[in-house]
């Protein structure tokens, strides 16, 4: 599903927390919304599931203008989770998983199947966590059963509000390579709320970088990190840092030369820049084999065609 | 061993219940009814085997304060004072059936202070030997529900019929029946009520905060109005009402009797109720209802499916205290003609017959003991899969 800001405006009391906002996620793309915090980032994303009423402007999921549609069955169509969670502590893991297909009424068998594909997909153990109470699990767990909450109905759409910004860090790496390969597996188009712009270049298929309630940039890592729009966004992308996660968002095989194919352990194709720069400081070299998948060499990589533009 | 932590409470109560059988009596006899008893010592008035078996459970409940304390002391004590509490009530009633074979037929024996203040702290003891168990509410529910069945079937045997209070209640069996009766229905007709307009307002405050400080203002100043005063203030509106709608008098409302007094109490319970509506709904994760909301829950579903369940612990809390509160309040009803349990109290006062004061005050009491318990049952039960 396609999601569309146009001249989206929220007023609290004259003044303009959300101010104009227009950009659009195409369907299948992964979106970080990221800005330090006070920007607006909480306030836009839940304009898309109507907890925030609009003041101007309008949001289109699919094409279709969300004013248009009832709240409560539009928030049915869009999956949801929250930092804190939110789980239901008098529900069971299995209870609060199909909270959505309830309220949609689905039949009691084909409820407990989406349950038992949830838990496998969300690595949860079925004979164990089903029937849990989410005080019984920790909290990596706890959102893992949030996130299987909000895909319980097969939503299109998913909001995301810094959901793992309450984890540890182990945890929180753990859940966001989860939920690329679920991104991956299930092509839903994804709002992702978070502060933290290094996991956002890591994850986003693209970024809109919000600012005092104003959107500053909008693009893919590649080209934010390439082409800052303005000194905020410099600073705030990578600062000093910056030339590096360039190079992390690039692939070796991006800059290969078939010729010449020096002698050495290889560096696969689709490793990053940065793995490649940090191999040559390690052996002191400034050109490296490059090999494919298979292991085959095809040529090389130099440190003057890495750092061109 | 000798700074070992001992429970101090055990030695504290069993000194209070020594000093309370060596001053004041166990029964107390009188020529009649509405004179005032002489107090007969326990050594007096008891059979040398009870005496005895009295004496030795006491001292053994006694020594055991002194021993270091453990769960094993605490299991002893608790059913060591069941013994002793059933010993005492049996004993009581077989020396009151001994007092009477000889004693003229209007003589009286009653309860005499010491055994009032040895009940008490058996009870105390008892409840602070669960609480060091750790016991949760169902357990605690069921020890006294045992002893309270126990205590019923001695009642059932007659073994408390040569009683003062079970004469008063021999010679009342009828009207206690109705002031029974009449007593239950005032305090669900006014709980029910009150929980009617309450729970509505509870919610009301908690949607509208800026609703909140005339509401809370309004039902703290009734609750400041004398219960007495009150029930009188009433009269005047409500035979006015009754005046202007002779149907309404037809229905039985009127200046006095059972509607100005459920009036009255539907008012005092209000504030409780209303309060702890509030209480159970701001109680709640606001992180919850969000994500409920954001899930597409309607706000009658986020209110049937997730405040109600998740507030029901404070709720009922709250149901507590105004079952508890009214059941003692409806005694003051009788003032005004509603009937209930008040009738006797006020009757006894007015004949200086402490026993019909008991006969309506124990009652009462009890009524508010196992409304208490029952409730605090259901909110260990209704807590009990939540962290």
């Amino acid at each position: 599903m396609t999601i569309e800001f146009e001249r989206v405006t929220k007023t609290y009391g004259g003044r303009r927390a959300i101010a104009d906002i227009s950009f659009r996620v195409e369907r299948g793309a992964f979106c970080a919304l990221v800005g330090p915090s006070g920007a607006g980032k909480s306030t836009l994303l839940r304009m898309v599931n109507r907890l925030v009423p609009m003041s101007e402007g309008a949001i289109r999921l699919e094409g279709e203008d969300i004013t248009r549609l009832e709240p409560v069955a539009l928030r049915r169509r869009i999956g949801y989770v929250v930092q804190s969670i939110g789980l239901f502590p008098h529900w069971t893991i299995a209870q609060n998983i199909a909270t959505v297909p309830r309220l949609l009424h689905w039949p009691e068998t084909r409820i407990a199947e989406r349950v038992r594909e949830l838990l496998a997909l969300m690595r949860l153990d079925p004979g164990t966590t089903a029937e849990r109470y989410p005080h019984q699990l920790s909290g990596g767990q706890q959102q893992r059963v949030g996130v299987a909450r909000a895909l319980a109905a097969d939503p299109d759409v998913l909001l995301m509000d810094e959901p793992f910004g309450a984890l540890d860090p182990i945890t929180r790496e753990e859940l966001r390579i989860e939920l690329g390969r679920i991104h991956q597996a299930t092509g839903k188009t994804i709002l992702f709320v978070t502060h933290d712009i290094d996991s956002a270049l890591e994850a986003a298929d693209v970024i809109a970088i919000l600012r005092n309630g104003a959107l500053v940039q909008f693009g893919t890592p590649a080209e934010i990190l390439a082409r800052p729009a303005d000194d905020f966004v410099r600073d705030f992308v990578g600062g000093a840092a910056l030339g590096l996660k360039l190079l992390a968002q690039r692939r070796v095989a991006e800059r290969l030369r078939p010729e010449p194919r020096p002698e050495g352990t290889p560096i696969p194709g689709d490793a990053t820049l940065t793995e490649a720069l940090s191999q040559m400081v390690l052996r002191g070299t400034d050109r490296l084999p490059v090999s494919d998948e298979n292991g085959r060499i095809t040529g090389s990589v130099a440190l003057a065609d890495m750092i061109a533009p | 061993m000798s700074d070992a932590p001992r429970n101090r409470v055990l030695l504290v109560l069993a000194l209070i219940a020594l000093a309370a059988f060596l001053g004041t009596g166990f029964l107390g006899l009188a020529p009649n009814r509405l004179t005032s008893p002489s107090p007969l010592y326990l050594w007096q008035a008891l059979g040398l085997p009870e005496l005895t078996a009295i004496l030795a459970l006491g001292l053994i409940l006694g020594a055991l304060s002194l021993l270091r304390a453990s769960p094993n002391t605490a299991r002893a004590s608790l059913a060591l004072g069941t013994a002793l509490l059933l010993l005492l009530l049996f004993a009581a009633g077989e020396s009151a059936a001994r007092l009477m074979r000889t004693a003229p037929p209007a003589a009286r024996a009653s309860l005499g202070a010491a055994f009032w203040v040895a009940i008490f702290c058996l009870a105390i003891g008892m409840a602070d030997a669960l609480r060091r168990l750790g016991a949760t509410a169902v357990a605690r529910f069921l020890v006294v529900a045992l002893i309270a069945l126990a205590i019923a079937a001695m009642a059932r045997g007659g073994i408390f019929s040569n009683l003062a209070l079970a004469r008063e209640y021999a010679a009342h069996r009828a009207a206690f029946a109705a002031a029974l009766d009449r007593h239950g229905v005032l305090v669900l007709v006014s709980v029910a009520a009150a929980l009617l307009i309450g729970v509505p307002l509870g919610i009301l405050t908690a949607r509208k905060p800026a609703s909140a400080g005339a509401i809370f203002a309004t039902l703290n100043l009734l609750q400041t109005i004398p219960s007495i005063a009150l029930f009188g203030l009433l009269i005047v509106p409500l035979s006015a009402l009754a005046a202007a709608a002779p149907g309404l008098a037809a229905l039985g409302i009127g200046g006095i009797g059972p509607a100005p007094a459920i009036v009255a109490l539907v008012l005092y319970a209000l504030l409780p109720v209303v309060r702890n509506t509030r209480a159970g709904i701001d109680g709640i994760d606001p992180a919850i209802i969000d994500t409920a909301r954001g899930m597409g829950f309607s706000p009658r579903q986020i209110f049937l499916r997730v405040e109600l369940p998740l507030g029901m612990p404070v709720f009922l809390a709250g149901l507590r205290i105004v079952l508890v509160q009214t059941i003692g309040l409806a005694v003051v009803a009788a003032l005004i003609g509603a009937g209930g349990l008040g009738t006797f109290v006020f009757q006894g006062i007015g004949q200086y017959a402490t026993d019909l004061v008991l006969l309506g005050a124990i009652p009462t009491i009890l009524l508010a003991l196992a409304a208490d318990f029952l409730l605090t049952l259901a909110i260990a039960l209704s807590q009990g899969r939540q962290a």
